[in-house]
């Protein structure tokens, strides 16, 4: 759900998400080496698989977002790969919209950043709260956040849109809520657990 | 569990015919035009137009209804909130203690239905553009059409894994019903599915090494190249000048409208 | 010319785990070897340092092919010479479709097109799947896969074939249609290494085995191997269906001094042995019998059962 439909986003507003995007990907792409390409689409397939599982919360169920947890695990290379899944949730799915496709990576990749670097400083604090501890309060605060920015800017793209969608935009905040406390459990859960099983995947060392 | 747009690939159709590169790009082009419109008579016709190409192309309409019902759902907030408000002026209908809920007017009405229709119709055209050519087919192209080989690479690769990723899920998750684990609202169940998730990404990662490695030793140095060649003949043109030029219409129609106007 | 030679290789995994210790062997040109192990065993580890994939400071002095050693930059020149095909098939087949999968390794090897489409055809004929050029991989059954990912390989028409578990979870049909095109490949003198627990198939495909757990083990014709049960079945491998039966045979006084290693090794050993005599073979219950059957049996852990 946080990523938006065709034809709603006044079109100055989708024009700049290609133009944002298109630079964080040239500098990210240019970042990235050919040898890691084979790598990275394996986990981008694997973020999307569990990105159409349902998880219970309340009396709705919930789609984790997983643009925390793209971040932590794959640093500043989270941005091609949320991009990519976005190309593939548009064409195969059509969950989400094509000419959305800048903004909605913006929305999503952007705070997937920030809690990148969220979770590298929390790492180098070194808070001596007890084995993989750390790495589970940062998830969670990483994974929590990069879900409430996205909903924010979402929310904020709406509103700038037009007044008339004032009531859109509190709809989608309060829906979000629930995702936004489900998804900090998960990012949470998996760094605790990646960090025990296959620390090689936390960005941490990138 | 994940089902594949490309399954009326193997139809016979002038838009199935139509070289894949020139079909993305305006089908592509279309889709921007018609997104940027805010008239709601040339939003009407563009979706008919839309329907016309989905026709041409033979795609079954029940297929896509299918898939239409989704962005439906998700558009359809915006047809039962946004003609309404709370803040805003209009006409009162109703109140609910200190909450006004007043209606905007017909106008609204005409915008939230005039987003609904660009919604779908944005959803519609891609079944003409990708579902009219194999998945490879339409990677080749992108390839042809100069976007950056690592972005081209990661779709195909993405594509390709998304099968085999969704199958191992929903094989641990019958390991997991088969031992009695039932979903629920509790934190039980968003910790147990969490840890299966885990467990796919550890897979992935192990099996990204595994495909990397045999990628290697295939010869691998960082350059996909395959054998697949286009031709362009005069049809191909035909179809790309009547699709663009319906974009390049709409938008000549607004500019216009709007000098009219003035 | 040795195909492949290894002198004195180590690993040790990034978790400090040792997975190779002072690994010897020389694999002549033509020759056609099983490799086996138990789990764990380092067998998949020491695959990938025949083409550098893996590798350390020390492998590339170990390592040779063809009398060339392994320089981990310029891996992509290995599969002319050696050619692996892993485990899993999904890892083998990466994309959209099964023609392009086989056409990945020549095209990087830099052949023109009417050669890669060449090679292409033939390796799927080899494998029993012409006309799957565009098929899609998800689309193939588990035995199909499996031919498809050595069709990628064999498209590269590398000198040493290397294929890790050829058999494995495979159907009856599949298995035996898999066996056929490993012994066609190995009829036409390549050299061929094969990772295996099928301990049936390997007197089909290789003439001699390594035993490898972490060191070589054991190393020598199959034959000779396979009538050291003890060792086998110390490190928890096992010999033959076939040769166990024929060592029940024995102890029902069936006259047998090789033991036959598969079916037609079986046929052979019975037709002869009925010639030799008066045209049938006598079974009989002697006193040793019964204890050497559970001696038999107690040794491939088959334990008679116990209570009286």
């Amino acid at each position: 759900m946080v990523h938006i439909s065709d034809g709603i986003l006044a079109p100055w507003l989708w024009g700049s998400g290609w133009v944002i995007t298109a630079a964080i990907l040239a500098y990210t792409l240019k970042k990235m080496k050919i040898d890691d390409v084979p790598k990275l689409s394996v986990i981008t397939a694997a973020i999307f698989v569990a990105s159409l599982i349902r998880i219970p919360a309340g009396l709705t169920s919930v789609h984790l977002v997983l643009s925390g947890f793209a971040g932590v695990t794959l640093g500043i290379l989270a941005y091609p790969c949320i991009f990519i899944a976005l190309v593939m949730q548009a064409f195969l799915f059509q969950h989400g919209g094509i000419t959305t496709i800048g903004i909605n990576t913006v929305n999503m990749g952007v705070p997937a950043l920030i809690s990148f670097f969220i979770f590298k400083a929390g790492m180098k604090l070194k808070l001596n709260i007890g084995i993989r501890k750390n790495e589970i309060l940062f998830g969670a605060i990483a994974g929590g956040i990069a879900v409430a920015l996205a909903v924010l800017l979402l929310a904020v793209e709406l509103l700038v849109t037009g007044e008339q969608f004032t009531e859109i935009a509190t709809t989608v905040v309060l829906a979000h809520i629930p995702v936004i406390l489900v998804e900090a459990i998960f990012t949470g859960v998996i760094a605790g657990f990646l960090a025990t099983v296959k620390p090689e995947m936390l960005s941490i060392g990138r | 569990m994940i089902s594949e747009i490309d399954i009326y690939a193997g139809l016979s159709s002038p838009i199935h015919r139509w070289d894949p590169r020139l079909k993305v790009i305006s089908i592509f082009m279309l889709i921007f035009s018609i997104m940027l419109l805010y008239d709601l008579k040339l939003v009407i016709i563009s979706m008919l137009f839309a329907i016309i190409l989905v026709y041409i192309s033979r795609i079954p309409f029940s297929f896509i209804l299918g898939r239409l019902k989704w962005v439906f759902l998700f558009v359809l907030p915006f047809l039962i909130i946004l003609p309404f408000t709370v803040i805003g002026e209009g006409s009162e209908i109703a109140k609910i203690g200190s909450i006004t809920l007043n209606f905007r007017g017909i106008e609204s009405v005409e915008f939230a239905v005039m987003i609904v229709i660009k919604a779908l119709t944005s959803v519609m055209l891609i079944f003409p553009m990708i579902g009219t050519s194999r998945m490879d087919i339409t990677f080749k192209a992108l390839e042809d059409l100069h976007l950056p080989n690592k972005l081209v690479q990661m779709l195909a690769f993405t594509y390709r894994y998304i099968f085999v990723l969704s199958n191992e899920f929903m094989l641990m998750e019958r390991s997991l019903t088969s031992r009695g684990f039932k979903r629920g609202s509790n934190l039980y169940t968003i910790t147990t599915l969490t840890k299966a998730i885990a467990t796919l990404f550890v897979m992935s990662f192990e099996q990204a090494e595994r495909v990397f490695y045999a990628m290697r030793s295939k010869g691998y140095a960082g350059k996909i190249t395959t054998m697949h060649e286009f031709t362009l003949r005069p049809h191909d043109w035909l179809y790309t000048v009547v699709v663009c030029g319906f974009a390049i219409f709409v938008q000549v129609a607004v500019w216009y409208g709007t000098l009219e106007g003035t | 010319m040795p195909a492949i030679t290894v002198q004195d290789l180590g690993y040790t995994f990034s978790d400090g785990t040792a997975a190779l210790e002072h690994v010897s062997f020389e694999i002549e040109k033509g020759e056609s070897v099983a490799l086996i192990g138990p789990n764990g065993a380092g067998k998949s580890t020491l695959l990938l340092h025949l083409n550098g994939i893996l590798h350390s400071v020390t492998s590339r002095e170990s390592v040779r092919i063809l009398d060339e050693s392994v320089d981990p930059k310029k891996i992509h020149e290995m599969p002319k010479k050696i050619g692996i095909v892993f485990q899993n098939a999904d890892d083998m087949l990466f994309m959209p479709l099964l023609g392009d999968d086989v056409a990945f390794g020549p095209i990087n090897l830099g052949l023109d097109k009417e050669e890669v489409q060449r090679r292409v055809k033939d390796a799927l004929e080899m494998v029993g799947l012409v006309g799957y050029e565009h098929r899609v991989p998800h689309h193939l059954s588990g035995g199909e896969k499996r031919r498809a990912a050595l069709a990628t390989v064999l498209a590269m028409e590398p000198e040493i074939l290397a294929m890790d578990e050829p058999t494995a979870n495979l159907d009856p049909k599949s298995r035996r249609e898999l066996i056929e095109i490993l012994r066609k490949y190995k009829e036409k003198g390549k050299t061929l290494l094969i990772i295996t627990h099928d301990v049936n198939a390997i007197p089909e495909l290789a003439e001699r085995v390594i035993v490898l757990n972490k060191t070589v083990i054991a190393d020598g014709p199959t034959r000779d191997i396979f009538s050291n049960t003890e060792m086998l079945v110390e490190i928890g491998l096992d010999v033959p269906v076939i040769t166990q039966l024929f060592e029940i045979l024995q102890c029902f006084g069936y006259p047998c001094d090789v033991l036959p290693l598969s079916i037609g090794g079986a046929v052979t050993n019975l037709t002869e042995t009925m010639e030799g005599g008066d045209g049938h073979v006598h079974l009989h219950i002697h006193e040793h019998t019964h204890s050497g059957i559970s001696s038999a049996r107690n040794k491939y852990h088959n334990h008679v059962e116990k209570h009286e």
